[in-house]
């Protein structure tokens, strides 16, 4: 009896992402009721005089349309002492202009002018150089704005955990007008905050989040600073602080608003760009496995490593269909018109959003609006994802790492902050 | 008289494009509203044909049944294992907590500066590093 290799592929692309639902909706529920709700009586706290003074790092390239919100958010928030840095990464619209407006009148706000256009790895590096010995540094994406508390959520696990490297924020997406930027809504809450939640179960996170990571400086320097030699700094980094045996924490309460792609072309744009930075981190960080002191790394690397295969599966496995079917009578490859497998998946992905809902309802009040739209996430999320990996790989796999960091921001609208305060 | 008339003229036509283009702003407004509602609509119309034909018919009541009662034992083990991992770590991991790392420092010296311009390859401490993982 020979191997009937398609089944075998088929097996796999149908559990890989059931099995993984569980993980993540069980994993965050978990969280949620253990660090979440459970702590909500015995939440920690401390003395005005006694929170360590904070620099917040906002790299800007041609972020004109939405620096003045930005500005604004910055300089209201509930924090007893911080200083806020621009980078001003060579832009050539009028984003150095606005900023200098401010400097006027807001004396915590500081500019770096850098004279080259390097990109935001080396920008960051940059201004790591210049900014004293302030304990604490957060990097903050030019578009993302802050809950007023969120610095005191992102600061609080470094006064009592000083095997700290870095706590990232609770990004939630601010712009939700047209179908995409309400399927991304969901998928935020779906995928990046549930798998947050779960990988702090089991010990290791995947990524902070580049757009609001609070980092201890002197950890940060140790380390060598951010890497402009990977599409994606801040998986990079993630890996090098948890490599030094740091422990990197997700702060639910750190809510980050952030602007999410309004057009297709920049949501392919940035999720090619993630893409290439997983392949980038496959690349680079495979040696974790020659090392038993890095085995906490083992089940996350694996977790994502099996995700590209299940994507690489998807995509070839479907086109195979496609074009069998279009020649043969009797199709080899994987099916993709939903049947009974595609009837459970959906099941499982609308099982994953009611934990999402569950455990960041309090952060987004109006996250259950998204649910209606939750259908078509699968499609985006799946399908999207799938092709930006396979899209990817030949430049993941064999292209150079070299300045590979250095990218342009994406187009922006100016948008007002959904909530504040 | 004529002047006045001119100028309510000129207020009626400036009302008048007002009133055209915010009508047909709430109008394309309206539009677009509906047609993200009726896509929405129709993915939950999908949903429900998908599971109409596949999963609640009678052939596929055992293979669901099944899946329904391996995905609880998964979620159940999951659970377990999340809880048994806790306990080791908060034994082992963090009470014994074996390294020895500084605490945060708490001193802090003002930046004195408003603005400054800079070259980034002067200033940049990572520019030596090489790719020396490249595979």
């Amino acid at each position: 009896m020979s191997l009937n290799y398609w089944q075998l592929f088929s097996y796999y692309v149908f559990l890989f992402p059931l099995v993984m639902s569980v993980v993540y909706a069980v994993g965050g529920v978990y969280f949620w009721f253990r660090r979440e709700k459970r702590s909500e009586a015995t939440e920690r706290t401390i003395p005005t005089e006694q929170w360590p003074h904070v620099t917040i790092l906002v790299p800007v390239h041609n972020e004109g349309a939405t620096i003045q919100d930005t500005m604004q958010n910055l300089s209201s928030l509930d924090y007893p002492d911080y200083d806020v840095v621009f980078i001003d990464d060579n832009s050539v619209d009028n984003s150095a202009d606005i900023i200098r407006e401010h400097l006027k009148t807001a004396q915590n706000f500081h500019l770096i002018h850098l004279s080259k256009n390097v990109g935001k790895a080396a920008a960051l590096n940059n201004a790591l150089t210049r900014i004293g010995d302030t304990p604490i540094v957060v990097v903050l994406d030019a578009d993302t704005t802050l809950k007023s508390d969120a610095l005191k959520w992102l600061t609080l696990p470094f006064t009592y955990q000083p095997r700290l490297g870095a706590v990232t924020g609770n990004p939630v997406a601010r712009n939700r007008k047209n179908l995409l930027e309400k399927i991304q809504t969901a998928e935020f809450a779906s995928i990046i905050g549930l798998l947050k939640r779960s990988q702090r179960v089991m010990g290791r996170v995947l990524t902070v989040s580049g757009c609001a990571t609070a980092y201890r400086t002197d950890v940060l320097i140790k380390v060598g600073g951010f890497s402009s030699n990977s599409a994606t700094e801040d998986i990079d980094i993630t890996w090098k602080l948890q490599k030094a045996h740091y422990e990197v924490w997700f702060a639910p309460k750190a809510v980050a608003y952030i602007e999410v792609p309004a057009s297709f072309s920049s949501y392919w744009k940035q999720r090619e760009r993630w893409a290439l930075g997983g392949w980038h981190l496959l690349r680079t960080h495979k040696d974790i496995f020659q090392r038993w002191e890095h085995r906490r790394l083992w089940p996350i690397y694996a977790e994502f490593f099996l995700s590209y295969i299940w994507s690489l599966l998807f995509v070839f496995g479907t086109a195979t269909w496609i074009v069998t079917s279009i020649f043969l009578a009797e199709p080899a490859g994987l099916n993709p018109v939903p049947a009974w497998t595609g009837a459970v998946l959906i099941f499982a992905c609308l099982f994953q959003f009611g934990a999402a809902l569950l455990v960041n309802r309090q952060y987004d009040k109006t996250l259950w609006r998204a649910f209606f739209y939750v259908p078509w996430y699968p499609l985006f999320f799946y399908v999207i994802n799938a092709l930006t990996v396979v899209w990817t790989a030949p430049k993941g796999l064999m292209g150079s790492l070299n300045n590979v960091g250095k990218w342009q921001s994406p187009a922006r609208k100016t948008v007002k902050p959904l909530v504040q305060g | 008289m004529n002047k006045l008339q001119t100028s309510k003229n000129k207020e009626l036509t400036i009302l008048n494009k007002v009133i055209n283009v915010s009508s047909t702003s709430l109008a394309w407004a309206l539009i677009l509203g509906v047609v993200t509602w009726v896509i929405g609509a129709l993915g939950w119309y999908a949903v429900g044909t998908i599971w109409n034909q596949h999963l609640f018919v009678p052939q596929s009541v055992r293979s669901t049944a099944v899946t329904v009662l391996l995905l609880s034992a998964w979620l159940l083990i999951l659970f377990a294992l999340f809880s048994a991992w806790k306990a080791y770590n908060q034994n082992r991991y963090f009470r014994n907590n074996k390294r020895s790392i500084e605490p945060l420092r708490s001193a802090n010296k003002p930046i004195e500066w408003a603005e400054i311009t800079i070259d980034p390859e002067e200033g940049n401490f990572l520019k030596s590093e090489q790719v020396s993982n490249e595979s």
